[in-house]
């Protein structure tokens, strides 16, 4: 039997098929709760998946982030108010269509949208992976550090307009690599940073990191009123999702393309994700379009475009996140951490150890997108309805969540210990503006950073020169201080502006 | 201009410590002869860039910038302020809890805990609440998945 046969007989299983529609149906409600974001509602559900096979762990994740960026439509459409960063840009036609009565057909384009942006990346994915993956195993240890920093320096960097920001994100990514530090040294045994404690020799897992970084401040500032207030009571709570008119499909194609063209390619790229997509997504479309001066003031294919490119980051991400291990943002961060739970190092050797995995992975992203479309027309009422519910009912219940599932990872008590200490790390580093992926992107590729450095150091018996000297290593390299040095010029040429 | 006035100028001061701190601690480490590269290497490069990143950052952070948070009491609500340090420490006592008074009365408490500080004043909900979620959180993670938990007898 093929691998490909053998991976459609897992997807196909009936726990697979059960955990991708409870994956859809909770992605959706997360990504529609404004403040809870995908990662975070993957951090909640990450607890049950140590207990399952990993083929219905993938399936489970990969619905709950399909749907969740779809289900961010749904408060932007309704209460201009972003379920999820991705969906920023839908509120601006979505929210006028809703004032207009038009909320069903709104929901409807999003959802229309955001499948076919889903399908695009999904196809872009099982082209272009493999191929990825197949350069990728040639690389050695000088290629593979110099990738994990370019991976590094590109999420720190992108976007950023100052050299400020850029020494917020490197002080942060390093503070990362130095929390990989800790426990038991890989070659020697020699016990680092431990205190003495045999809880920390096993070193810091992401996923308390992941916790802590991402439920814990928003746990911590749910306190605050406004975040235990019920989100809307300003529209119609009958409200339904239409399936687009002949008139509105005629009239997608080209931002729906746009989007998902837009979408794959920027999810690609580590440390852009859905809310840069979105943005140049609906003004991309709007470029192009005949009725330019209608954008903004509700129509479908405004909301279209941005939920194409959304869903499109998707597929995106998983590129570099399966064949090379670099997770291209938060979400794809929890995916690799979800999967290292169940002991699979994402990479280029997964492609050739593992290919029924790879394929059960695919299917399963193909699956998320199909139930993500019936699901969410079918329960969009369940949706309206879960915008009522109260934090202060729901934020006590993601706490519980928060320290049960850090304890659940290992039985250990210095996991919950972690995640707590780098929850009030993570508040405090939200109040004074420095990101948290880069931390979060620094602990998943620490590890695997210090492994091929070391390696490389020792075949060039401790010459630095081998990272130059190996072209691919350069370029990497070379990549990698040009993406330092475009924030700092870019900000130097704003001031001077 | 005082540099602590800013906060990001404080979190990067607390991350110099700690650089200071982590790279002391990787002198101290075991060294196994020369040539090899050994388990303090990768530590001790750490150390050095971000004492050295967080001395940029001062050195470009130290001028007034209009868009910079700096650290007021006016603004400050002390209640807010006093409920966000009471919802760390109730997690914090919910994790020592879990550990010598068993699953059940701790979680609800958590729960209970936490529906109050997040504002919840109707006792229908406070009651029903915590209690549903703790039935379900003891079914699914202690009963079915069954994580080691201490138990007290009597429950």
């Amino acid at each position: 039997m093929s691998s490909f046969q053998q991976a459609l007989g897992m997807a196909l299983q009936w726990e697979s098929l059960l955990a991708v529609i409870f994956g859809c149906l909770f992605g959706l409600i997360v990504g529609a709760i404004p403040g809870l974001t995908i990662s975070v509602g993957m951090i909640f559900i990450l607890p049950l998946t140590f207990f399952l096979p990993t083929h219905v762990s993938i399936a489970l994740l990969l619905g709950i982030y399909c749907s969740g960026m779809t289900g961010g439509s749904v408060s932007a459409i309704l209460l201009d108010i972003p379920g999820t960063p991705s969906a920023s840009a839908t509120g601006i036609d979505g929210y006028p269509m809703t004032k207009k009565g038009e909320a069903g057909r709104a929901l409807g384009a999003a959802i229309f949208g955001s499948f076919w942006g889903g399908m695009v990346s999904f196809l872009a994915l099982i082209l272009i992976a493999p191929q990825i993956a197949k350069i990728a195993l040639r690389f050695g240890a000088p290629e593979l550090f110099s990738l994990l920093l370019l991976g590094l320096a590109l999420v720190s960097s992108f976007g950023l307009g100052s050299a400020k920001s850029l020494l917020k994100a490197l002080i942060v990514a390093t503070f990362g690599l130095m929390l990989g530090t800790i426990g038991l040294d890989f070659q020697s045994g020699v016990a680092r940073y431990t205190f003495g404690s045999t809880n920390l020799q096993l070193g810091v897992h992401i996923l308390p990191v992941m916790i802590g970084l991402f439920a814990i401040p928003q746990i911590i500032l749910g306190v605050k009123e406004e975040g235990a207030k019920k989100w809307g009571t300003m529209y119609d709570s009958n409200v339904t999702a239409t399936l687009p008119s002949w008139q509105d499909i005629k009239r997608f194609p080209k931002g729906i393309g746009i989007g998902s063209l837009i979408g794959t390619f920027v999810g690609a790229l580590p440390g852009a994700g859905g809310p840069i997509a979105v943005f140049l997504a609906y003004d991309y479309t709007k470029r192009f379009s005949k009725n330019k001066e209608e954008f903004g003031t509700g129509i479908p294919e405004g909301v279209a475009a941005p939920e194409a490119a959304n869903n499109a980051v998707t597929g995106g991400a998983l590129i570099p996140a399966l064949t090379l291990g670099i997770p291209g943002d938060g979400i794809t961060a929890v995916l690799l951490g979800a999967l290292m739970l169940q002991g699979v190092k994402p990479g280029p050797l997964l492609f050739q150890q593992n290919p029924v995995l790879i394929y059960t992975t695919f299917i399963s992203l193909f699956l998320a997108n199909i139930f993500n479309v019936v699901i969410a027309f079918a329960c969009i009422k369940l949706l309206v309805q879960v915008l009522r519910v109260r934090g202060r009912v729901l934020l006590p219940i993601i706490a519980g969540f928060c320290v049960i599932g850090s304890y659940a990872l290992r039985n250990n008590p210095i996991d919950i210990a972690i995640m707590l200490v780098l929850g009030v790390i993570g508040y405090y580093l939200k109040k004074g503006g420095f990101p948290t992926i880069p931390l979060i992107l620094a602990v998943v590729l620490g590890p695997s950073m210090e492994e091929h450095l070391r390696m490389a150091l020792t075949i060039s018996e401790g010459s630095p020169s081998i990272f130059i000297t190996h072209p691919i290593s350069c370029v990497f390299m070379i990549l990698a201080l040009i993406s330092f040095l475009v924030p700092v010029f870019s900000g130097k040429g704003r001031a001077s502006a | 201009m005082n540099i602590f006035k800013k906060v990001d100028n404080i979190i990067s001061f607390v991350f110099l410590v700690v650089a200071v701190i982590y790279g002391y601690l990787a002198l101290q480490m075991p060294y196994f002869g020369r040539g090899i590269i050994g388990a303090a290497f990768y530590p001790k490069i750490l150390a050095i860039v971000m004492i050295a990143l967080c001395l940029i950052f001062f050195g470009i952070n130290r001028h007034p910038d209009p868009e910079a948070k700096t650290v007021s009491l006016k603004g400050i609500q002390p209640q807010n302020v006093i409920k966000q340090v009471a919802v760390v420490a109730v997690i914090a006592a919910y994790a020592c809890a879990l550990f010598y008074f068993g699953f059940k009365i701790p979680t609800f408490t958590f729960f209970l805990a936490l529906m109050l500080l997040y504002g919840e004043k109707k006792w229908s909900k406070l009651i029903f609440v915590p209690l549903v979620t703790t039935i379900l959180f003891d079914v699914v993670f202690r009963i079915i998945f069954k994580l080691p938990f201490h138990e007290l007898s009597i429950f």
